[in-house]
Formats: structure tokens, sequence, C-alpha cells
């Protein structure tokens, strides 16, 4: 494990003097970040104009699962996205050959290879956003909750790891369609920014256990607003173990299906 | 003389937009699969709006103009909409100039603007095969509100309405992308852009629902010409002046849009450079 963390921040390393070469495009990408944002903002200032509660949700609550919402995304887009968009050229064009020879797992040097640092001023925007949001609810979280929050927030993110990491191992089999198949997920990102109550049980369904983005967003937010019950971080954390598990169990089968891309 | 001068161009015109589309058809048909991801966004996010402002009318008659049923007709609009309007080609032409593969428009006998013409007619021509069905699984689970808000008149002159949306939409999209014959990086660009568009455009919040001091900007902007006026005449809120005001709003714009893309094509094209080979 220790080696591991080493090695990680050694690639972490590499990618931040890669990037410090590139520094217009910071400006860039944090007034990208900074729009949306505000998109999303003034979409539950309008809500809010004509309610008081979205299933049962405050609009402090409200600002509270936006900020944990992006918080999620960047935290995605920090750690994974890149590499989860370059393994299809890696089959492609047969450098998953070098990933295979490394002295380490072949998932870790695939799957967490490279980090997007221009995600790093995009989360403190949103923890930003976060505390805000309490300042508007007027009251602080409790520890019980922060510890809740601390256990679930991070399982949600290894559940989506391990189910990007999963779409993308088919892309052993299906070249092509796998990296597409992954903005599915982006799409239904959008409806992890409302309470799931608000939508129809087939959905809460979907966002729960089919693509666990409630696991990043709405239950998250609940335990640091609300509480929740015990069952849910306990459920989180054992959810989390188990996709974990069975990410990597797919990612070694499907790896014996490689065949090189050259001659 | 002028006539049949006139009646040549247009037949050539005719032949290069029949084999161009025959091309993208085909071309869109390898990309089905992503045709039908994208498709899904199209349908996802109006959706999700959808069911949240019915979350927030409750059991409330209407919110301003809408009631339950005008709502579905709104984001059952925008779904069809927004894609009937849309354009993407700010994404490619940035490419195209710092790569030099706009040499290669530049030597054909039709204008670059024609190339994005028909790649945008043709991939909408393959989109709409794969949304309807999309569209109407959606509006079969909102049968109970599902009714007509359509007028007589508003049937006649909502093609009208999309067409012109769509040519503005895609002008200025042009327009955006041209900017990269004078910078080397347009992605912050492209995303206040993008901002302005979904914001502006009645995309996420239908624009009458927005506070009273924000309307008059709104109504002179060219992103409610886009998407929300089509709709809104979809919905049947536009009456008499109000649908004359926006119609003719809609022909200001494509005019004013159009001159701009020419204004900017021929200072881009005299700094342009021709990268490659």
């Amino acid at each position: 494990m220790g080696r591991y963390w080493r090695v990680w921040r050694a690639f972490a390393k590499s990618c931040l003097e890669r990037e410090a070469q590139f520094r217009a495009s910071l400006a860039a990408g944090l007034l990208r970040s900074v729009v949306w944002l505000a998109l999303g903002l003034i979409n539950i200032e309008i809500l809010f104009s004509y309610t008081d509660a979205i299933a049962g949700w405050s609009r402090g609550q409200m600002w509270l699962l936006l900020g944990i919402a992006r918080l999620g995304e960047s935290a995605l887009s920090f750690a994974f996205r890149g590499n989860m968009e370059r393994i299809s050229s890696y089959i492609t064009y047969g450098d998953m050959d070098f990933i295979l020879l490394k002295p380490i797992s072949s998932q870790f040097a695939a799957t967490l290879r490279y980090i997007d640092i221009y995600q790093a001023p995009q989360m403190l925007i949103n923890l930003g956003l976060i505390g805000y949001a309490f300042r508007l609810m007027g009251r602080w979280p409790s520890a019980g909750g922060l510890a809740t929050f601390a256990v679930m927030f991070p399982c949600g993110i290894a559940m989506l790891y391990a189910l990007w990491t999963a779409v993308s191992t088919c892309t052993f089999w299906l070249v092509r369609q796998a990296p597409n198949i992954v903005e599915i997920l982006d799409s239904l990102y959008g409806a992890a920014r409302y309470p799931t109550r608000v939508f129809p049980e087939f959905l809460q369904f979907i966002l729960t256990f089919l693509v666990p983005l409630a696991f990043v967003t709405v239950l998250p937010a609940q335990a640091l607003a609300l509480g929740i019950n015990p069952l849910y971080p306990l459920g989180s954390l054992a959810f989390a173990a188990a996709s974990l598990y069975l990410s990597h169990r797919f990612w070694t089968f499907a790896t014996r299906y490689y065949t090189s891309a050259s001659s | 003389m002028r006539l049949s001068g006139a009646f040549s161009k247009m037949r050539r015109l005719i032949r290069i937009y029949r084999a161009g589309l025959s091309r993208e058809l085909s071309a869109t048909a390898a990309y089905r699969g992503s045709l039908a991801i994208w498709m899904f966004g199209v349908v996802v996010a109006p959706y999700v709006s959808l069911t949240v402002w019915l979350a927030v009318l409750g059991d409330r008659a209407a919110i301003g103009p809408y009631g339950r049923a005008q709502f579905v007709q709104y984001y059952l609009g925008v779904s069809l909409v927004a894609m009937l309007t849309g354009a993407w080609a700010a994404h490619f032409i940035p490419e195209d100039i710092w790569r030099g593969g706009l040499n290669q428009h530049l030597l054909r006998p039709w204008s670059y603007l024609h190339h994005y013409i028909i790649n945008n007619i043709g991939e909408k021509l393959s989109k709409l095969v794969i949304l309807g069905p999309m569209i109407l699984i959606v509006a079969l689970g909102f049968r109970q509100d599902l009714r007509l808000g359509l007028s007589w008149a508003g049937a006649l002159l909502l093609p009208c309405s999309i067409l012109m949306g769509a040519a503005i939409a895609l002008l200025i999209n042009v327009c955006v992308g041209l900017i990269a014959f004078w910078t080397s990086d347009t992605t912050g660009i492209k995303a206040f852009y993008l901002f302005l568009e979904a914001l502006l455009s009645g995309q996420t919040i239908p624009l009458n629902l927005f506070p009273a001091d924000w309307q008059g900007p709104l109504r002179l902007a060219p992103f409610r010409y886009t998407l929300s006026l089509p709709v809104e005449i979809i919905t049947g809120t536009l009456e008499g002046r109000e649908l004359a005001f926006g119609l003719g709003m809609q022909v200001v714009w494509l005019a004013l849009a159009y001159v701009a893309y020419r204004a900017m094509w021929r200072a881009g094209i005299r700094t342009y450079g021709a990268v490659g080979g």
C-alpha cells in the first residue's frame, strides 16, 4: 500500500511538471468551472423564487447538495477522467503492452497514472460553496454528520471509480463504443444534483444502485445536513468494497483477452 | 439571362447538397451508437428539469403561464428543438484553422459555410431517427398531462421558426469557432458562450420564469431565438403581437449573425497562414 502511495505521488508530480507549461489553460478551465457553477446556482435561485422547499430540501440544503455534487465531479475528474479516456487508445495503439509489463498492478498503472491538476482549484471553490451553504442554513454540521460524510463521500467516489473502471474495461472487447458509454454517466450526473425523492421510483433505483451517483451526492449531503441512518455509512463501505473487488476481478479477467496491437 | 444564371447556380447548389448529405448520412451511420448516447443526454436533461419543476408546482394550478400540461409540452419541446437547432461547428473550426485542415475547404468550389450546413443537416436527420422514439417514451410517461397547445397558426409558423433558430445558432456557433483565427485557445470563449446559451436560451429554465428585470435583456439577446421561441410556439403561450415580435427578432438576428459571419470570415482569412501541407 505504501509503495503504491509513493508511486502515485511520483505520477502526480510528473503531471504537475508537465502541466506547468500550459498555464493559460488553467484560466480557461477555471472560467469554465465558475460559469457552470453559476448556472447551477441561478437555477436553484429561480426554482426557490417559486417555492420554499424541493422534496423537503431547503434552499441552503440545495446549495449544499450542488456543492457536494460538484465537489464529487471535480474529484472524479481530478483523479480518474484523464486515465479512463486514455484506455481505449492504449488498447488501439498497443501501449497496453508497456502497462502490463510494469512491476505494479496494471489496473493501477492504467487507471491512476494521470491527474488533472486544474481540478484542484475547482475542488477548493466547491468546498467554499459547501461552507457558504452552511451559512445559508444558519448552522454548522454536527461532529457525527461530518464523520458520516467523511466515510460516505469517499466510498461513493470509490464506487464510481469501480463502475468507470468496469466500463473502461469493456474497451478490451468494444474498442470504440466503451468510451462513449461513460457519457451516459455524465448525463445522469445532472439528475444527481437534485434530491432523489423528486424522481419516480425506477430512476431512484437507477441513481442509487445501478449507477450509484446518489452515494456521491444526495446521500452524503443528507448525512451532512440532516443526519442519516447509520446503516447508510455501513452499507456504503460494504458496497464500495464489493464494487472495487468486482471491478478488479473484471479487469484481471479482461487483460487475458488483450492481444496487443502490432505484429 | 440573369434569371437563368440564378437557376443554374441553384441547380449546382442542390447537386452539392445532395451529394454532401448522402455522404454525411453514411458517415453518421458509422457512429450511430455514439449518436444514441448523445440523444440520451438530449432527452435526460429536460426530463430532469421537468420533474423538478413539477415537484415545485406541487398542488398549485400554475406557475406563471405553466401548469402541468404546459411544463410537459415545454420540456418535450426542448428535447426536440434543442436537437433541431443545435450547432457544434465551434468544436471543429478551430482545429481546421490551427492544423491547416481549412486548406482543403479553400480549394473547393463552394464556401466553407456550406460544408458546416451540410454536416449540420445530415447529422440532424440521423439524430431525429434516434431521438423521436426516445421523446415518445418520455411522452408516454406523462400521458395523463399530454395536451396539444399548438394552434393552427403556430403549426404553420413552427417550421419557419425552427429553421431560423437553427440558422442563427449555426451562424453564431461558426463565428465563435472563427475566433480561432486570432487566438490559439478558444476553450474559455467556448465555455462562456455555452454558458450563455444554456442559461439564456430556455434550455434549463423557461424564460418567462426568470425575474421581471431579466425579461428585457432576455427578449433582446439572440439566445431566446435559437430555442425558446419555437418551444413557446409549441406550448401555445405566444399570441398575436408577441409571436410577430418574436419572429421579427429572429429575422433581425439571422441578418446580424450573417453579417457578423461574413465580416469575421473576410477579416480572418486575410490573417490565415495555411499551416501544414
